[in-house]
């Protein structure tokens, strides 16, 4: 079985992320980029399928220079190679570029039974690409799934939804995109590091990937969705303290109402 | 080689050392067993006791590494190894301004507690010396990590170091998940063995006197690896049947603070009924009054604290306390005489010992013990509620949290491990609890062991970096 994986990296949820407001871009300090932890538990499920069925896991990343180190850590888990969506002007992709380009990417992959990827990045949140995907590489789609399985080449799977569990069908190749529970990512052992430096990883930028498209004067590609302005959220304030004096709870009480909480 | 310095262990004495010798531009990485970082220091207060810091001089606290070295010395009645305990007394206060340029919050005002950011009394030192900072060890190892991640020393968790690799007394390096990694420069920081209960039993069995009383909140990764290392290559070892354990109730499963406190209003009476010792002394001396005293103290106190005692805690509180009594671990009865014959204390002791209490306590001046001092210096009302409210409860109080281990590879001023004939290995080194002859059997009070920990791990670094320049 040959299976594709979309590994992002992105800002560490542990770490102050903000957005620049001059470039209107999320800021990617690089002491502070991490592999999505979904990515981790898509790549998991992945390699759970190969030690199953047998055959090959690649890894798939858009991002700058830096997200090799992500792609790096995809290898060590024990992906048997990689593949690195790597151009300035993919700088600030929508979701629609990102899309046309990862479709790009994964068409230079013959043969793929799986593409894998999580259900949301923790930055960009959007949730849309792997559908979007789906329809861009006419493959079946089989989102938000927490659980699957594959068996002669048809996909059963699972869907929470808020009222119940939907059971998900498809033949292969299907693009699967899943949630937190499909897998507990494993650790690299340092055996895993060593030998993920002598793993390939292809590099392709938008030449090989031929994408013709509209680029802004900074050399970046205008997408269907343009940022126009950011503001920063407001400093939330303290709160008030006050020292117990026996009528606490009233005042606690008086302002429960007046915030329209109770 | 592979690196300029391999470093076992990603606690705060490997995380210091890592950045130290990171920021001096060699090229490190940092092999951490477990699938986290930060050891025992994560799960510490994060305190440093240091002596002339810049927090002190703000506090108007005058204080020198000489002061601190001539009281670390007595309070170990000297046998520590001088000339390392030197070097951690003079060093410390640098390695604190150290962290606070990394971004460590240590504010300059007065704490009462450990869990309060400032200085703070340590143990039983006259100059406060205990500095709590913002966020404790978790906030500590934090900022560390954040300093090596910007620096590029890389990290590796979930691999253990199984072996070092020595040739003609100089290091060559190590031997990670059967990969072999070399570098001149090797820093064993791989904790103490508090998770060991073989090396326990062997290297601290005073640790194992509270029986099953006893549990350790070392980190999971505190294996004792620098033993094995010692016996691999015949290394020196220093503190042996040292280390530190506090003061805690029978039914206490974890630190006090998630456990909670036993109340104020309590008295410690030993096995002749009589009352011994301050009840609040610091953990720098209470194991050893206890040790002196057939290893227990009963814990006497009546109805009327036990009421008092606040929810939340997970084993001090007051239902628990009822709970215990059901189980047969705690001891209750409607007379003091009735508790002695249940505790098998002599109840004319036991009598004598609460009237001179209540006598003492309930005016706020222990002349025997000067508890009032001790309870002055943590910021509470040293008048306390007499024992007179039937029925009363007696607790067995133990040495049973083994917090740290004290045996060690023996180290010199600058971190530097010997072998058992005295010769030092070149280019190695250990700092923390891995590290032996400046923990001693007395722990000087709250930050000794990070302190230290962090000190050794950044003399370590800067040696390495001063060798790899030489070279």
């Amino acid at each position: 079985m040959k299976i594709a994986v979309l590994i992002k990296q992105v800002p560490d949820t542990a770490s102050p992320r903000s957005v620049d407001p001059d470039t209107l871009r999320i800021t990617r300090d690089p002491a502070e980029a991490v592999i999505d932890e979904i990515s981790e538990r898509a790549l998991e499920k992945a390699l759970q399928l190969r030690t199953e069925h047998g055959g090959e896991v690649v890894v798939v990343s858009m991002g700058p220079d830096k997200a090799v180190a992500s792609l790096r850590h995809g290898l060590a888990l024990g992906a048997d190679r990689g593949v690195h969506l790597n151009d300035d002007s993919f700088a600030g992709a929508d979701l629609v570029w990102t899309a046309t380009l990862l479709a790009a990417g994964l068409s230079t992959i013959d043969s793929v039974d799986l593409i894998l990827a999580g259900n949301a990045s923790t930055d960009g949140r959007g949730g849309a690409v792997p559908a979007m995907l789906a329809e861009l590489l006419q493959m079946a789609q089989a989102t938000s799934l927490q659980a699957f399985d594959v068996v002669d080449g048809v996909l059963t799977g699972e869907r929470i939804l808020e009222d119940g569990v939907q059971k998900i069908q498809a033949t292969l190749p299907v693009v699967v995109s899943v949630t937190e529970n499909i897998a507990e990512p494993r650790f690299p052992g340092f055996k895993g590091i060593m030998t993920a430096k002598r793993k390939k990883i292809l590099t392709l930028d938008a030449t090989s990937l031929a994408t013709v498209g509209e680029v802004d004067p900074s050399g970046r590609l205008v997408g269907a969705n343009v940022v126009r302005s950011v503001i920063e959220n407001p400093a939330r304030s303290s709160g008030e303290k006050f020292v117990d004096d026996g009528l606490s709870g009233q005042r606690i009480s008086d302002y429960l109402k007046a915030e329209g909480l109770v | 080689m592979d690196y300029d310095l391999i470093v076992i262990g990603a606690g705060g004495a490997g995380l210091a050392a890592a950045v130290t010798a990171a920021q001096a531009g060699l090229s490190v990485i940092v092999f951490e067993s477990e699938t986290e970082i930060g050891g025992s220091t994560q799960l510490s207060a994060g305190m440093l006791t240091a002596a002339g810091t810049s927090v002190q001089r703000e506090l108007g606290v005058e204080d020198t590494a000489e002061r601190f070295y001539q009281h670390y010395m007595d309070l170990n009645q000297w046998r520590v190894l001088p000339g390392p305990t030197m070097a951690y007394c003079e060093e410390a206060a640098a390695v604190v301004e150290w962290l606070k340029e990394l971004g460590l919050e240590l504010p300059a005002q007065e704490s009462s507690s450990a869990h309060e950011p400032g200085l703070t009394r340590a143990g039983v030192e006259d100059v406060w010396r205990g500095h709590v900072p913002k966020d404790q060890g978790y906030g500590l190892v934090q900022v560390l990590d954040r300093a090596r991640r910007s620096l590029d020393a890389e990290l590796v968790l979930n691999t253990r170091v199984s072996e070092l690799l020595i040739v003609d007394g100089e290091v060559r390096g190590v031997i990670a998940d059967g990969v072999e990694v070399t570098a001149p420069n090797v820093l064993v920081a791989s904790g103490g063995f508090g998770q060991n209960p073989d090396l326990v039993a062997e290297l601290y069995p005073e640790a194992l006197g509270a029986g099953t009383y006893g549990f350790s909140v070392a980190a999971p990764g505190s294996r004792g690896d620098h033993i094995e290392f010692a016996r691999q290559h015949g290394l020196s070892l220093f503190g042996h049947g040292w280390g530190l354990l506090l003061v805690t109730a029978s039914f206490q499963r974890y630190h006090h603070w998630q456990s909670g406190f036993p109340p104020a209003s309590r008295m410690y009476v030993n096995a002749e009924g009589r009352r011994f010792m301050d009840e609040d002394a610091p953990y720098a001396i209470s194991p050893g009054i206890l040790k002196d005293n057939d290893g227990f103290a009963w814990a006497i106190f009546d109805e009327e604290a036990r009421l008092r005692l606040p929810s939340g805690y997970a084993d001090w509180n007051s239902e628990n306390i009822l709970d215990q009594v059901a189980l047969g671990l705690v001891h209750r009865d409607d007379s003091l005489p009735g508790l002695a014959v249940q505790i098998g204390v002599n109840a004319r002791s036991l009598e004598t010992s609460t009237a001179r209490f209540n006598q003492l306590m309930t005016e706020g001046v222990d002349s025997d013990f000067l508890r009032h001092q001790t309870l002055q210096a943590k910021g509470t009302d040293p008048r306390l509620a007499p024992i007179e409210n039937g029925p009363f409860y007696a607790v067995k109080m133990v040495p049973g949290e083994l917090v740290c281990t004290h045996t060690g590879l023996q180290i010199d001023a600058n971190a530097r491990v010997q072998n058992q004939f005295g010769e030092p290995v070149i280019g190695l080194y250990a700092a923390g609890e891995a590290a032996g002859g400046v923990l001693g059997e007395r722990y000087v009070g709250g930050g000794n062991s990070v302190a230290h920990a962090l000190t050794f791990g950044r003399l370590a670094g800067l040696h390495a970096a001063a060798r790899v320049a030489a070279s």
